[in-house]
């Protein structure tokens, strides 16, 4: 499969579902030394509750991202040290909805794309190892609790959500994180790591029909048993948000503020999501970017500072816009641009602006090409949420002005905004 | 390693790769200058004010407009330090986007990216008196909020404790007590001496039609702006071996849930030395890696911390081990930490860490052959260091790498400082 942006923008991607059910995308760049794979699940700390062999489970907090750790351990051998043993080097990431094994090598392409696929297809749990594992991740989550801008992005969600797990940290807490067991970890991996719930992504320096060869022998050497239906469950989520004003203290000398817009429902169709996301952010650098009357005027009178930005995020179940960063006056900083939404919402976009917001996005999206690992990371999310990347450029011509009116109009309500804020405590300054 | 093709006149040197198969052109200008307490803190401002205004676009956003013109080319401006000398930076991205626009943006975008560095004139564009004022502030709040990375902050300060009384342990944001000395007449005689006295290296990287014309009419820019005369002679800043082996041990407090225990070594050897590759390969082994020993004792064995790494300074030649952990295992990550390097000093190193570190190294610099950006920052780390390193030899030199000669260098090193970020009520 070749697209039109693709052949334009010189890219060739060929993409392959396996007997296994494994979707397989890759993106030969001939003449560059690196290759950069992904191996993701369409598995992520939103998915604590599920229906396995007819049994309904509740799953503690964080155990997708406690389960990305123990995929690491192995009974024969150092997954690391392995990979290092071909000049690779590993990482994994889990987000709300998506877990995603990678690696990045100049040699050894092919031993190191077995050693990622057979780590991730093959587990290795004890309840000593399970164990061991808690004080590592109560450590990652007390980073976290220092970091202010992951504190005011999560109380944000927590207060725009009402039932949704989006509002939940995706570590989980501390407690959450103690009470996990072997079992429970075995029946996520069970549910969720078959083949036909995961994506392989290949970007880099190699030949494409060899790739596929190699990796259809890897696959043909396992068995996996029949790919599970697999049924999640999320509580019903009222489109308003749970509440609408959220504080936290911590040991701060800048104070943050985050605005939230929630979504009233998430967007199933992948077409139907590229485009929302790209017109939305076109919206959002129009209203909010360095070019806009606010981003000036907010800066004179001393309400933000220049790390003042925005994102957007779309999946099948939830979305929201986020804006905001560092502010001395917090408070005032959220009355200010509540007035100034409803000013534009009156008074619409305009064209130029709109216009030349277009084009940006579409001269970064060329530009993020060259970047393989954020390409092969996009891709594949976009990949599990039923949408291609790569249909980009496509996406943001067909956007209009009034396409434009009409997303402010609808997104951007003051019924669903919400304000996150982190403020100093008593024995900071 | 292709190497760059270099134009010079004076302080001003333009560098030149062309590397197909991008659709990203890059576009560097850096200036370079010693750190010193007098003017650091009006040239620390400097990038930061360039994006506010021109003479010809006089406010970020009609400044940013020309940019976002340009079908998105990012202008940027940067603040860094290697060592004791300040690097201020103006950079551009200029997508290729010709299959819906003719004609190339280039020639505009390089014009842009100039513009942001040289059109200013006293009390005009970002030296309007206004914006400096606005600069001033947000520049105290950005000093301040400095603090609010617990692990880069605790690193910082181990650093700048390990590096007193040097110019590397000057602030590279400057002193917020200088601020309100500053107005905009001050900070427009600092830039003006800024351009009388910096280095300017400019870098032009990516798939480029027509390399030369671009390179001399940025060479011409350059040069008309900020004259003749000769840079500075890079000085070493290597930090020499502690004779008298006492570690200084710093306890700050803050109300942080987690605590940060940083420790500095003088290692004596800086990255134009001939045992740097030796020092390369004792940092991997040591905590560079997830194969490094400091990762599977503090972390996989003992499950003390999620962060431990052990991170080389190559201007002044100190290493730091950087880990997050729960107050009262200080003693403890201590103990492993100083046992791991004791087991190098002792030749305890598996033929497999040797190689499994010297294939991690060459995977961490094949990459940078594929990141145009990526060899203009090694190229200019070259010169700030005083040596061109190619990086085909550099892996040859790391293949060659002793398990005795990591030993000798680990032995060589001694802790200078302890640093530790932690709650008031543990203490």
């Amino acid at each position: 499969m070749m697209s039109k942006e693709a052949d334009l923008l010189k890219l060739t991607v060929t993409e392959h579902k396996l007997a296994n059910g494994l979707e397989v995308c890759l993106m030969p760049k001939p003449n560059f030394h690196q290759t950069f794979a992904m191996f993701a699940t369409k598995y992520g700390s939103i998915d604590n509750e599920f229906v396995i062999d007819g049994r309904k489970r509740r799953v503690p907090d964080g155990i997708a991202h406690f389960l990305e750790h123990k995929m690491f351990e192995d009974e024969h051998v150092d997954v690391f040290a392995q990979f290092a043993a071909h000049g690779a080097s590993v990482n994994a990431f889990t987000t709300f909805d998506e877990t995603a094994y990678y690696f990045s090598c100049t040699s050894d392409v092919k031993d190191n794309l077995n050693t990622l696929l057979d780590f991730v297809q093959r587990i290795y749990l004890t309840d000593e190892n399970v164990e061991k594992e808690k004080g590592i991740i109560a450590q990652e989550i007390r980073m976290g609790d220092d970091n202010p801008d992951r504190r005011a992005f999560m109380e944000l969600l927590a207060a725009m959500y009402r039932q949704h797990p989006v509002r939940i940290d995706i570590a989980g807490s501390v407690e959450s994180i103690y009470q996990i067991t072997r079992s429970d970890l075995l029946d996520c991996y069970t549910t969720f790591y078959h083949p036909s719930n995961m994506v392989l992504v290949v970007v880099g320096g190699f030949d494409p029909e060899e790739m596929l060869t190699w990796i259809e022998q890897n696959q043909s050497r396992k068995t996996f048993g029949k790919a599970p239906v697999i049924e999640r469950l999320y509580p019903p989520e009222p489109a308003t948000p749970a509440s609408r004003w959220q504080e936290v203290r911590l040991s701060v000398a800048q104070p943050r503020c985050l605005i939230g817009w929630k979504e009233a429902h998430g967007t199933s169709t992948g077409k139907e999501l590229l485009r929302q996301e790209m017109l939305t952010g076109v919206v959002l650098d129009v209203l909010f970017g360095k070019t806009s009357s606010i981003y000036t005027e907010l800066l004179d009178a001393g309400l933000i500072d220049k790390g003042f930005s925005w994102e957007y995020e779309l999946t099948e179940h939830y979305g929201y816009t986020v804006i905001g960063g560092n502010s001395p006056d917090p408070h005032t900083l959220a009355d200010r641009i509540a007035q100034y939404v409803t000013h534009v919402r009156a008074a619409g976009i305009d064209a130029d602006a709109f216009e030349r917001a277009r084009k940006k996005a579409i001269g970064r999206f060329v530009m993020s090409l060259d970047q393989n690992a954020y390409l092969a990371k996009t891709y594949l999310t976009y990949r599990l949420r039923g949408a291609s990347f790569l249909e980009t450029v496509d996406a943001l011509t067909s956007l209009s002005l009034a396409d434009a009116n009409r997303r402010l109009d609808e997104h951007l309500r003051e019924e669903s905004r919400v304000v996150s804020l982190i403020l100093p405590n008593q024995a900071a300054g | 390693m292709d190497s760059f093709q270099k134009l010079s006149a004076g302080r001003c040197h333009v560098h030149m790769l062309p590397h197909a198969g991008f659709r990203t052109k890059e576009v560097s200008i850096r200036l370079h200058v010693r750190m010193d307490a007098q003017h650091l803190t009006a040239y620390a401002l400097l990038p930061h004010m360039w994006m506010n205004g021109t003479d010809k676009f006089p406010s970020t956003r009609s400044l940013t407009t020309a940019c976002d013109d340009l079908y998105g080319t990012s202008v940027r401006t940067s603040l860094g330090k290697r060592g004791g000398y300040h690097i201020l930076e103006v950079s551009a991205s200029i997508p290729d986007v010709s299959f819906v626009e003719e004609g190339s943006l280039v020639e505009r975008a390089v014009d842009l990216l100039c513009d942001v560095l040289f059109d200013h004139s006293e009390g005009h564009g970002c030296f309007d008196d206004a914006l400096v004022q606005r600069e001033l502030d947000l520049h105290r709040r950005r000093i301040e909020a400095a603090r609010d990375e617990k692990m880069s902050f605790a690193l910082q300060r181990c650093f700048a404790i390990a590096c007193e009384g040097t110019p590397a342990a000057l602030p590279r944001l400057g002193f917020a007590e200088e601020l309100p000395k500053l107005d905009a007449a001050r900070v427009f005689a600092a830039y003006e001496e800024l351009l009388h006295h910096a280095e300017a290296h400019a870098y032009i990287v990516g798939p480029f039609a027509d390399f030369e014309s671009v390179g001399s009419a940025l060479l011409q820019r350059l040069t008309e702006k900020m004259g003749g005369g000769s840079g500075a002679l890079i000085e070493r800043e290597v930090l020499p071996r502690l004779e008298n082996r006492s570690v200084r041990e710093v306890t700050e407090y803050d109300d942080v849930h987690q605590s940060q225990l940083d420790l500095a070594y003088r290692t004596g050897i800086g990255y134009a030395d001939p045992e740097y590759p030796q020092l390369l390969m004792m940092n991997g082994i040591f905590g560079g890696f997830a194969h490094s020993k400091l990762f599977i004792h503090v972390r996989e064995r003992n499950s003390l911390a999620y962060t431990v790494w052990s991170h080389l300074d190559q201007t002044t030649g100190m290493l730091a081990v950087m880990t997050g952990i729960s107050p009262e295992k200080r003693a403890q990550a201590l103990t492993i930490i100083e046992q791991q390097l004791d087991d190098i000093r002792n030749g305890k190193i598996a033929d497999e860490e040797l190689a499994y570190t010297y294939r991690s190294l060459c995977n961490q610099y094949t990459v940078l052959l594929d990141q145009p950006a990526a060899l203009a920052n090694w190229h200019h780390q070259g010169i700030l260091c005083g040596r061109q390193r190619d990086i085909d030899e550099l892996l040859i030199d790391l293949e060659r790498v002793t398990r005795d000669e990591i030993a000798k260098v680990a032995q060589a090193i001694e802790m200078s400082t302890l640093y530790f970020l932690t709650r008031k009520d543990e203490a």
